[in-house]
């Protein structure tokens, strides 16, 4: 910027001179409008990281739900099962065929397996002789973490009382979302579909009017019982004690929805649903038909291989032993429900309500003892269970379109039954219930 | 305690918003000024400089330290300015290059005007001259660098100032004259 051109006269030297000797401080208001700018920078970052770990976020969910229902099932499908009864239509998940045996009557001794006591007192020897091995390891660690906690603090201290020569850069508080431009709209299309994966509770909400053996498993009326842990016979059908404690659902499935005016919506799909519960039973029956000891419960009553057993023996041989069994039932879902969009933009939200009609697929009891039988109780006449029952579902669901044309959604839902889930001449009723947490993608057509 | 520049340099490119103050409180009475030289209404003298720091702020990281700070900011706030002004400009020869020194007269004595009045004289000139003899006279640039950054001819840069040289001339000459009300307030 040097050198002069014209530079005859000072007219320019003067006018340089002039105005390079001159400052005027300019209004406040500006710096206030460049704080502003440059919250806004910082913050236009601060969205770049948050919209990540929205990313982040819904990526763990899914994973989570897909990750946890894996385990799931896996977990669930790893029995060990010699002996299954079933009844009418096979059950899907049925792996292992029923097979009768007269032959084989010596299962006692399969019951009372030794050597695992022995084990037991090896183990707590070892255990005893490294006590005291195991105190000093203790004692270092404590004074390890006493010394890591002192030097914490210490560098706590130490930061606390270095003096930084600015203060920290400060935020508006202002909304992250104030700062997206106006896009074009992203309401939700006509119609879409989607997939969803989903968790919860369940709570059978089982009673049971039948609290005997006779009345649980329809035994011979005119049949004896023989206790056999002491050999005491008995005209009389013991006590029985049975329960059905809460447990998991998880479903998967597709679902279909259009968009009713504005604000409605109607959605509809295909799910399959299983849901745990824990059977718990006092009694177990021994018969020399089977090899496996047959729990006592009331939903074992119509199995046909179970009830000709019972139903013929003339002394029925008990004993007192705590069960718990592990109810799977399965189903196909078919919900239809009606939402209300709150709010409809790249963010949505919606509550909705609706009836599911739940598709009976099978129940199966089992344990993870051999010598108990495991029971598989499909659809049919004999089933104490439904075909078909319907149950009630409320839920908040929240969306947001992460594509062009694609939502991810988060929705807490709760379910219950609108009839039982057993028939009316069944010995006991179950109502489930349920809280779950859905998860899914959905692909907006228009 | 008073940072230097070196200081304020790493702590701004650190984010660190009391010393952007810092600088800001430091180098906006010099450059705001500039931006009322190059604007015609205070408002648009703002936006200038409000662009301008915030610009330094941004790009304080490339600042390379073989010139002054001041210097460096001092080229952001013009180029703020020229950017606010292109779309206004409309450049084109007003006189004739030839005609350039028949305009040049005794020598005038700007010592006997206030900065105020020397402003509203060099705001009163249209636009492109106004750009221009910004350029030219007080920054001391070129016409060939002019016409290069202006994207114009080297003719028209000369003839512009040409003009602004001598309307300026003119109502120095005429003294007391000087419609202020014409310039805008400051």
């Amino acid at each position: 910027m040097t050198g002069r051109e014209n530079s005859e006269d000072k007219f320019e030297e003067q006018w340089r001179e002039a105005f390079d000797e001159w400052s005027a401080e300019p209004p406040k208001t500006v710096w206030s409008e460049i704080d502003r700018g440059l919250a806004y920078n910082d913050l236009s970052a601060y969205k770049a990281k948050a919209a990540m770990y929205r990313w982040v976020a819904a990526a763990v969910v899914l994973l989570f739900v897909s990750f946890g229902t894996i385990q799931y099932f896996a977990t669930s499908n790893n029995y060990v099962i010699s002996v299954a009864a079933t009844i009418d239509s096979p059950n899907p998940l049925e792996t292992y065929k029923w097979s009768l045996n007269d032959g084989q009557s010596d299962f006692r001794g399969g019951l009372h397996g030794g050597g695992s006591g022995s084990n037991a007192v090896i183990a707590s020897t070892l255990s005893d002789e490294n006590t005291s091995d195991s105190e000093l390891f203790a004692q270092e660690e404590e004074q390890a973490e006493k010394r890591f906690v002192i030097y914490q603090v210490a560098s706590l201290a130490t930061s606390l009382n270095t003096e930084t020569s600015y203060v920290d850069k400060h935020l508006y508080f202002l909304p992250v979302y104030q700062f997206h431009k106006k896009k074009k709209t992203t309401d939700r299309s006509k119609y879409w579909a989607g997939v969803d994966v989903g968790s919860g509770s369940f709570n059978p909400n089982y009673s049971s009017t039948a609290n005997s053996l006779n009345s649980n498993l329809g035994v011979n009326p005119e049949a004896g019982f023989a206790l056999n842990s002491n050999s005491a016979f008995d005209t009389e059908s013991p006590t029985v004690r049975e329960n059905m404690s809460s447990g998991e659902t998880v479903s998967m499935g597709v679902n279909f929805g259009l968009k009713l005016g504005n604000k409605w919506t109607l959605e509809t799909g295909v799910q399959y649903a299983r849901a745990d519960a824990i059977t718990e039973t006092n009694v177990i029956i021994k018969s020399n038909s089977f090899q496996e000891v047959i729990p006592a419960t009331v939903q074992g009553k119509r199995v046909p291989e179970v009830e000709q057993v019972v139903a013929r023996e003339s002394l029925v041989e008990y004993d007192y032993q705590d069960v718990n069994l592990n109810n799977v039932f399965e189903f196909t879902s078919i919900p239809v429900k009606a939402g209300y969009l709150l709010l409809d933009k790249k963010f949505s939200m919606e509550i909705n309500a609706g009836v599911i009609a739940n598709i009976y697929m099978g129940n199966r009891l089992s344990t993870e003892d051999p010598n108990i039988a495991e029971l598989t109780i499909g659809p049919g006449d004999a089933s104490p269970y439904r075909d078909l029952s319907f149950s009630g579902q409320a839920g908040l669901e929240l969306g947001y379109r992460f594509m062009k044309r694609l939502d991810v959604i988060l929705e807490p839902n709760y379910r219950q039954s609108i009839n039982t889930l057993t028939k009316s001449n069944s010995n006991f009723i179950t109502n489930p219930s349920g809280f779950a947490l859905t998860t899914g993608l959905r692909y907006n057509f228009n | 305690m008073t940072f230097s520049d070196e200081d304020l340099i790493d702590a701004c490119s650190k984010g660190k918003r009391k010393a952007q103050e810092e600088l800001y409180a430091r180098y906006s009475s010099k450059m705001y000024p500039i931006a009322l030289r190059y604007s015609k209404m205070q408002q648009e003298a703002e936006d200038i400089l409000q662009e301008a720091f915030i610009k330094v702020f941004k790009n304080i990281n490339s600042f390379r330290k073989d010139s002054s700070l001041a210097y460096w900011i001092k080229r952001i706030v013009i180029n703020t300015a020229l950017n606010h002004q292109r779309s206004k400009l409309y450049l084109y020869p007003m006189v004739d290059i030839g005609d350039l020194r028949n305009h040049t007269g005794p020598e005038l004595i700007l010592s006997n005007f206030t900065y105020e009045e020397l402003l509203a004289m060099v705001r009163r000139l249209p636009t492109g001259c106004q750009v221009i003899f910004n350029l030219y006279a007080i920054e001391g640039y070129k016409h060939h660098e002019i016409a290069k950054q202006l994207n114009i001819s080297e003719g028209t840069s000369k003839s512009q100032y040409a003009r602004a040289k001598s309307l300026l001339k003119e109502w120095i000459s005429v003294n007391n004259n000087i419609d202020y009300d014409r310039a805008g307030e400051f």
